[in-house]
């Protein structure tokens, strides 16, 4: 199976191998680049849980599905693996936009269409949870496009503003 | 339900109290007001009609609408509920209308008891410029400081950059009735002062319902130390020690802990004997707080004072053996302190953890999603106070404190350690926090010799990148929990284990069967 991990945004790659009652893996790739693991995996039915034989380190991961990811705490670290699909488009990024870096509520637009703003200024405010938090313009340029306006909800990713190079 | 004795005995007994509020300081207060044969009455708005502190009240009011300010902040609607319910006393908690004398003088003349200080001592200390004349008249050392008085549509620059000549850069903008950073911004040179000042005002605004922002010199390099006090109605003051609170990102407390790295006794008798004349100066009554600045010369100036439970109240009552709400209640029936400062016990140390939903990744910001799994600590010495729970959907109407982990160890080390584990024991899966980052704060030198400053984390990264070998593990995990079909097995694999019959191995099996 593909993985994409949130941490890295790396592209990871791993099939198993089942082998008297434990499993094994068979190929393990980040990316290009090959590894090799060692790593024997037990998985209990009664209590659904898997433990983790990594060369003599004993491991006890806790595993849940949200969504397309699986959140896994290994050793009181926590990572996301989301499933890669083929011929993905990765990116919520639009080109030349600015997306929502969260989900909440537009307080402030600072910028008016065909104003030519520099890096680092600030253009709109949102808010979530009681909090402001400026969006500011990537690279200089002119305002093309406001598409919220005060007080919009917004979701993650939803593009706000674009700017022409 | 038996109201405790000494509550029927009380000078002013009440038999139900109406907590207006939610999350986590719902939860501590409708369990205390049980635990002393009180019926608890919950309130909730729309979006919260199966919030976890639901779960913990007798009585539940539906408060109408779904956003803060018809609800949670209304005092009408609040009022109202406690009408309808037969409320005989209001706690308000922290947040929310806890600090508004409106709030506490409409609870206390409809002939309700009100769980907090006289509504002038909220007046006196919510109001940042007062409250300074007070303290000054009180001879407790001030931070320098200077009102602002911004009518609507003015331009706020001229009186913005007369207060800035006054205390100097860099400089505080803090909202007037504010608190736990919202509200607040730092400005380190003029050309910010307005934008950073309309940033403060909306905040406020939105938060609090008082956009009214007051400018305050930054102390540099000064711990955050506060003093728990508590007073009774006929005149007696004691301190319940200090909480160091200097671990803040961006004014807002991360970890806090009893007592403080930087406190020896001469200074905590010093400190407490400030504490308690400044809420001497306000006729205070009931649990609050005195903030207070420490410079690296040991000098403390006041900074403001809470007149409400604190979030952090837990590491006090971890090393004095003390239950904050309850005393609330006792005092609120107009009995007196059983304590006198002599009694105050301390003992070993404690350590607050705040569980945030925001992802460090990002820069701190708020992050949503389902309470897919949440895997509580537990152990000696290790108290969870909760907000939330597994099921429970993380959005962006509320606070983002989901829960805070308190631990209570013999000595500081132990507590840095114990509070390591239990966070490394705390799964948060579905949403991001920063568990790891306040276990890569305990790690730190700074942290684990003699303590930080407010300013510690400024400019700080904590970021890693996890090594190879961990991610590669973590894309097998997540691999064989997809082939395995893990997701479907987590919510029946307690159907499984509580079944103690059938199975041969299963050691509680005997427990069942009957002998003739």
């Amino acid at each position: 199976m593909k993985w994409k991990s949130a941490r890295d945004g790396e592209i990871w790659s791993v099939r198993l191998l089942h082998e008297g009652g434990q499993t094994l893996v068979s190929h393990l790739k980040c990316g290009e680049k090959t590894l090799q693991s060692d790593v024997r995996i037990t998985f209990d039915s009664k209590s659904a849980t898997l433990s983790l034989d990594d060369g003599g380190k004993w491991l006890k991961p806790k595993a849940t599905k949200v969504g397309d990811s699986w959140w896994v705490t290994i050793s009181g670290q926590t990572f996301v693996m989301t499933e890669a699909q083929i011929n993905t488009s990765s990116s919520l990024e639009t080109q030349g936009g600015l997306t929502a870096p969260m989900p909440g509520i537009v307080r402030k637009v600072n910028t008016e269409v065909g104003q030519r703003v520099r890096e680092g200024q600030p253009l709109m405010v949102l808010e979530a949870m009681k909090m402001e938090h400026q969006i500011t313009a990537p690279n200089a340029g002119r305002i093309e496009q406001i598409l919220y306006q005060e007080g919009d909800r917004v979701d993650m990713g939803s593009v706000l503003i674009s700017i022409s190079e | 339900m038996e109201p405790a004795s000494w509550m029927s005995d009380s000078p002013t007994p009440f038999h139900s109290v109406l907590v207006a509020n939610r999350g986590e300081i719902a939860v501590r207060i409708l369990k205390a007001v049980r635990e002393c044969g009180l019926k608890g009455i919950a309130v909730h708005n729309d979006l919260d009609s199966d919030a976890m502190h639901l779960e913990f009240a007798d009585c539940v009011a539906h408060l109408e609408g779904d956003d803060l300010s018809s609800t949670y902040l209304s005092i009408e609607a609040i009022m109202h509920a406690a009408r309808s319910t037969g409320a005989e006393a209001i706690h308000p908690g922290y947040g929310f209308l806890s600090e508004r004398e409106e709030f506490a003088r409409a609870v206390v003349e409809s002939g309700l008891v009100w769980i907090g200080p006289p509504p002038e001592a909220i007046r006196v200390m919510g109001d940042k410029i007062r409250a300074r004349e007070s303290m000054i008249n009180a001879q407790v050392p001030v931070i320098p400081g200077k009102s602002i008085s911004i009518s609507e549509g003015e331009d706020p620059l001229p009186q913005l950059a007369a207060a800035a000549a006054d205390v100097g850069y860099p400089l505080l903008l803090k909202a007037s009735a504010g608190g736990g950073g919202k509200g607040m911004r730092v400005v380190e040179e003029p050309k910010l002062l307005r934008s950073e000042y309309q940033a403060a005002s909306r905040e406020a605004t939105a938060a609090f319902g008082d956009g009214t922002v007051y400018v305050e010199s930054l102390l540099r390099g000064a711990r955050h130390i506060e003093i728990q006090i508590f007073a009774d109605s006929h005149g007696n003051i004691i301190h319940l020690n200090e909480r160091d609170c200097s671990l803040q990102r961006r004014h807002q407390k991360v970890i806090e802990e009893a007592p403080s790295p930087a406190v020896n006794p001469e200074l905590r008798r010093r400190m407490g004997a400030a504490a308690i004349e400044a809420a001497r100066a306000v006729n205070y009554e009931g649990a609050g707080t005195v903030e207070f600045l420490l410079s690296q010369r040991n000098e403390f100036f006041f900074l403001e004072m809470n007149t409400r439970l604190q979030v952090e109240h837990p590491v006090t009552e971890l090393i004095t053996g003390l239950d904050l709400v309850h005393m609330q209640l006792m005092v609120a029936a107009g009995n007196e302190l059983k304590l006198s400062q002599s009694d105050v016990p301390i003992t070993g140390h404690a350590m607050e953890a705040r569980i945030y939903a925001e992802d460090p990744s990002t820069g701190f910001l708020p992050s949503i999603g389902p309470i897919a799994r949440f895997d509580a600590p537990s152990g000696p010495g290790i108290r969870v106070d909760a907000g939330v729970r597994e099921g429970d959907e993380v959005t962006t109407s509320f606070d983002p404190m989901l829960a805070k982990i308190i631990v209570h160890a013999p000595d500081r080390k132990t507590a840095i350690n114990r509070l390591d584990h239990a966070l490394s024991e705390t799964t948060l899966h579905g949403v991001r926090s920063n568990i790891e980052f306040c276990r890569d704060i305990l790690n730190t030198e700074a942290f684990q010799g003699p303590g930080v400053t407010t300013d510690y984390l400024d400019g700080k990264d904590f970021k890693q990148n996890p090594d190879e070998n961990a991610l590669g593990l973590v894309a097998i995990i997540a691999t064989v929990a997809e082939k395995f079909g893990l997701n479907k097995s987590k919510h029946t694999s307690s159907n499984i284990l509580d079944r103690h019959s059938g199975n041969e191995q299963d050691p509680f099996r005997t427990l069942a069967k009957r002998f003739p």
